[in-house]
């Protein structure tokens, strides 16, 4: 999506996907005891926003979508839920906006690039940051650097699953572009 | 619905705000869950355990009678159907997972791991029907029309959150719909049902993960097709609005 192209049917399509991908992120939910983080499979619609719609559109339902997901049922890893998916959906968009035509080589990078930040960003926050920040407030002292190693894991089978299933919902579809009749 | 609908022209929008907001507080600040739980601690008749969940349930049933009577018994059913659905999925996968994977509760007690599952769970059948009670609170038709009002760009932007809340509220009432669809209709996606049946192979237990699978993709994509669905007609309701007075 180039700039200036931002309609009203791409808001729509965004606010559809940013409430498909938290209840993606609320349906499938395997809880991580070390952390209290979870594993999910709301990344897939995060990936196809970013391949889709571009960076803008990735950040927004990245960082609202899973968000609100975890509003219910897991408030404490909201700040890392916004900043990582956020920052997802936004690369993947980035590096898929440089794709020529409907080739697949870019957006499969874009998609993995995205599994990979979901692995490092949920990493860092769980080892650095969330321990740094429960030191003045304790409910944020839910993890260590050795519950982050355990839950890079799943993080790390979120984010293939995130980048194979966007990819083949960008394939499938592809062809409908927002705005354009 | 039609609950819904009159109490959307009883009470003034921020009322309603105002109200749900502190509806929702004891979850947002942990006050006065806090308070109470430690005063039931005091009476020395309650372990903290104990305490925790009769306060959690005391909170829920709070929640559930605030939706009973503003949605009315039969959203407050379909709501609790699916936080209930939801809430169970998680606590068990949990459960499994941990006796599979036990490196994934690095090194926690079995009761502290039992005790944060059942957290995760009243939190979910507490704060779905909640969040679902806050977005269809208010009317986005209205919302609509009274930025329409506005005056230059903020009437746009307003007009492009109108329309995302709408899209929200549409998308919350028919996925969640997509449960009682699937007890009616493919009763086989609930329930593998022909585990039991003859001629049925020793590995058919195996087929679980088929099943999953099938699970999944039937939910991803009727998920896509119900919130997109109608989303053509919306947009081309908000962008006759926006031509009709643009510069209104």
């Amino acid at each position: 999506m180039k700039k200036n192209e931002w309609t009203f049917a791409t808001t729509a399509i965004v606010a559809g996907l940013i409430a498909l991908s938290a209840i993606a992120t609320m349906v499938i939910r395997i809880p991580i005891p070390a952390t209290t983080g979870y594993f999910n499979i709301g990344d897939v619609f995060v990936v196809l926003a970013g391949l889709w719609l571009g960076p803008l559109a990735g950040a927004l339902v990245g960082g609202l979508g899973p968000t609100i997901a975890d509003a219910i049922g897991f408030p404490v890893f909201i700040p890392a839920t916004m900043v990582t998916k956020g920052l997802e959906g936004f690369l993947v968009g980035l590096i898929a906006s440089r794709a020529q035509g409907s080739s697949m080589k870019l957006r499969t990078v874009a998609a993995f690039v995205g599994g990979l930040t979901v692995v490092v960003g949920y990493f860092v926050f769980e080892a650095y940051i969330y321990p740094a920040m429960g030191k003045s407030m304790p409910a944020f002292a839910v993890t260590d650097i050795g519950a982050a190693i355990v839950e890079a894991f799943p993080n790390t089978v979120q984010g293939i699953i995130g980048a194979v299933g966007g990819l083949a919902l960008w394939k499938a579809l592809s062809g409908y572009q927002p705005g354009k009749k | 619905m039609e609950t819904h609908t009159e109490n959307k022209r009883t009470f003034p929008w921020w009322l309603k705000f105002v109200l749900l907001l502190v509806l929702g507080l004891p979850g947002f600040s942990g006050w006065p869950n806090g308070w109470l739980i430690q005063r039931l601690q005091e009476t020395g008749l309650f372990t903290v355990e104990i305490a925790h969940i009769g306060v959690w349930v005391f909170y829920a049933c709070c929640v559930w009678l605030v939706v009973l009577v503003s949605a009315g018994p039969h959203k407050l059913l379909a709501y609790l159907g699916a936080a209930f659905i939801l809430g169970l999925t998680v606590a068990i996968l949990g459960a499994v997972m941990r006796g599979l994977f036990p490196f994934l509760a690095a090194g926690m007690g079995r009761d502290a791991t039992s005790f944060k599952l059942i957290r995760i769970f009243f939190n979910i059948i507490i704060f779905l029907p909640y969040s679902i009670l806050f977005i269809n609170s208010f009317s986005a038709k209205k919302l609509i029309d009274r930025v329409a009002r506005l005056d230059g760009r903020y009437r746009t932007a307003g007009l492009h959150l109108a329309l995302a809340f709408r899209v929200f509220q549409h998308t919350g009432e028919v996925v969640f719909n997509l449960f009682q669809i699937w007890t009616e209709e493919y009763p086989e996606k609930i329930i593998p049902r022909n585990s039991g049946s003859p001629g049925v192979r020793w590995y058919a237990p195996g087929k679980i993960l088929v099943w999953i699978w099938a699970c999944i993709h039937a939910w991803i994509f009727a998920c896509i097709i119900h919130t997109f669905e109608p989303i053509p007609a919306m947009v081309a309701e908000v962008e006759r609005i926006n031509r009709a007075n643009p510069e209104a």
